[in-house]
């Protein structure tokens, strides 16, 4: 399996990056500028949904 | 005078909207997964249940070229949707907000406004297509031994331009509708057809079509040919695709001077 | 020079006529109120004038310039605000400033002296560095304002200013036209008289896209406003009719409820006898009031006669 780790490094690497993005975004907007009205749903999303949560987030969640 | 703020201001959205960086880790995302997978293939098939025991599974191991020639074709469709949800909103979106209109009573042509929008554009896809590239061929090497960089950089080149054309149609739509769903709409089925259907059209028009583009880049790519071959093999679809860049560039262009803000 | 000279202005849609021949000229600093109802052709009208939109026949100078032909000049001299003014909300309003700024070409120096007045007279100098996404509705009108005089335009353009803001934003930005007509041309629509009564120095009225009148407000006052005296009796059983009509110096009066208004062909002699005329028959005044025909009477007397 630690071959494996190894392999999947960059992928995970790249998923932890998104979701840093996201969460930096999400924590620095009020919340009338999410889709929703709501923060707390989109933090769940962006964490425990990997690189679709945050994707999503960055296309959907944000109202400008 | 005035196209160098327009610029800087769009640059400076990037930046704010993290499109600059979302755009480039999407891409990276999307390809990187195809030499990981490949790599992973043999193991997964053998944990994978319902075999009997003792089966003897031979796959060979593809080369490198291989693999990341399938990481640009697979790349393809999600690029392009994600590249017609980055740009969709950019001129559609100003419009429906009311922002258009703040800036159209201002000394700007509407020639720069949409020049300074599709420069940009065009920077973060071809920025972003080359680190992606660049990142998964590097790690294609590191799995899968040794790549022809040569190759690797000119196919993406004789590639880029199908994703340029993404971005032209998805500006022309976006200068026609007055919403971002509208634009993004139209240009998700613009290039559904664009993409799929000349190769069924006969062999001249899938040569110059953006399918036709792909597979030189990817006959690129495989290393089976020269380099010279396959430049030649593109060229068709390099003049195809650039035309068609061409054409709905000034149709956007034409069709944002018409049009009442 | 005329500041804004409209000449057969006609802008048709593929299914109807926004503006039928709009004809109206404008030759003075000051404010001028653009009176309408909804859908009567003034943000057409605005955006026509602002070079926004073509129109379909007829000439439209903006300070000297054709607004089709020199749209360039016309920019660089107008200034305008929309209904509801937007703008690239991650902005702070000082970006926003110098952005516009540098889109009218003025170099960074005066950028930033002009946003520091400008910012200050409008009011916002305090939220200045604050992303524009969470202002209200009030400062955003205000920025809009703000950002449309960084070049120092010489007509002003304002497409109902105050119709969106709560009575205390609209005090404000009211007191702000004011301040700023003194320097130029202010073109303001809006469907609130009561406005255009307070800050207007000549009214256009608009109705189904054709101009009704176009008048300075001391003209239109001089025109319409016949002086009256209003009273009323506490005794609803005494008729004055008899009296009245045979006064010389009344014009004509009506009654109704009890309620008298009289016209008079002479005013001074209807002050000095009016009241003695009732005490005379024996009723007593309720109350007792000079008057004249409210800009409100006036606007609806132009409206339904047109």
């Amino acid at each position: 399996m630690e071959v494996d780790m190894q392999l999947l490094a960059p992928l995970i690497g790249i998923q932890l990056l998104l979701m840093v993005i996201a969460l930096i975004d999400l924590v620095r907007r009020d919340a009338g500028r999410v889709a929703g009205g709501k923060k707390w749903p989109w933090a769940l999303g962006i964490i425990f949904i990997n690189t679709l949560g945050p994707i999503v987030y960055f296309f959907v969640g944000r109202k400008d | 005078m005035t196209s160098y703020p327009m610029i800087r201001k769009e640059f400076h959205e990037l930046m704010k909207t993290y499109k600059i960086l979302i755009v480039p880790i999407v891409f990276i995302a999307l390809m990187i997964t195809q030499p990981i997978t490949m790599k992973m293939l043999p193991e997964i098939l053998a944990n994978s249940t319902g075999l009997p025991k003792g089966t003897v599974i031979n796959i060979p191991t593809p080369s490198a070229p291989e693999v990341l020639s399938t990481a640009i074709s697979k790349f393809s469709s999600l690029g392009t949707f994600v590249l017609i949800l980055v740009a969709m909103g950019t001129i559609a979106g100003e419009k429906a907000s009311g922002v258009a209109s703040m800036v159209f009573v201002k000394p700007v042509s509407r020639a720069k406004y949409y020049l300074a929008k599709a420069v940009t554009y065009y920077a973060l896809t071809i920025g972003s297509m080359l680190i992606g590239i660049g990142i998964t061929a590097y790690y294609t090497q590191l799995l899968f031994g040794q790549l022809d960089w040569a190759h690797v950089w000119l196919g993406t080149l004789i590639y880029i331009p199908n994703l340029l054309l993404v971005v032209t149609t998805t500006i022309c739509a976006s200068s026609f509708f007055n919403n971002a769903v509208g634009a993004g709409g139209a240009s998700l089925l613009f290039n559904i057809v664009i993409f799929t259907v000349p190769q069924f059209l006969g062999k001249f028009l899938d040569m110059v079509s953006p399918g036709g583009l792909t597979n030189a880049a990817i006959m690129m790519i495989q290393e089976n040919s020269t380099i010279a071959e396959a430049a030649i093999t593109a060229v068709p679809g390099l003049a195809g695709v650039l035309t068609l860049n061409f054409v709905f560039f000034f149709m956007g262009w034409y069709l944002l001077e018409r049009s009442e803000i | 020079m005329r500041v804004i000279e409209c000449d057969g202005l006609t802008k048709e849609y593929k299914d109807h006529k926004a503006l039928k021949n709009v004809t109206f000229s404008i030759d003075n600093i000051g404010c001028i109120g653009f009176l309408g109802g909804n859908g009567a052709g003034k943000t057409t009208t605005i955006r026509v004038l602002t070079g926004l939109a073509a129109p379909t026949a007829g000439k439209v100078k903006v300070v000297g310039y054709d607004v089709v032909t020199e749209r360039n000049k016309v920019t660089s001299e107008v200034g305008y605000c929309p209904q509801i003014p937007a703008f690239y909300n991650y902005m702070t309003a000082v970006e926003w400033m110098h952005w516009v700024g540098k889109l009218y070409g003025l170099d960074k120096h005066t950028i930033a002296q002009r946003t520091d007045e400008l910012l200050e007279l409008c009011g916002i100098n305090e939220a200045r560095n604050r992303p524009i996404s969470g202002y209200s509705g009030g400062m955003k009108q205000r920025l809009g304002i703000a950002q449309a005089l960084i070049h120092n335009p010489k007509l002003l353009v304002l497409d109902e200013p105050v119709s969106a803001l709560d009575p205390m934003g609209r005090h404000d930005v009211l007191l702000l036209i004011e301040k700023l007509k003194r320097h130029m041309t202010v073109f303001m629509s809006t469907h609130i008289l009561d406005d255009v009564e307070r800050i207007a120095d000549h009214i256009v009225i608009i109705k189904d896209g054709t101009v009704l009148l176009s008048s300075s407000l001391e003209e239109l006052r001089a025109s319409h406003v016949e002086p009256l005296i209003e009273f009323k009796l506490d005794q609803e059983d005494i008729d004055l009719a008899d009296v009245l009509d045979g006064l010389a110096w009344v014009k004509e009066w009506s009654q109704d409820g009890g309620v008298y208004k009289v016209f008079a062909n002479d005013m001074p002699q209807a002050k000095a006898r009016l009241p003695h005329i009732v005490l005379e028959s024996g009723g007593t005044l309720a109350y007792y009031r000079l008057s004249a025909l409210t800009l409100q009477d006036i606007f609806l007397k132009v409206v339904n006669n047109g």
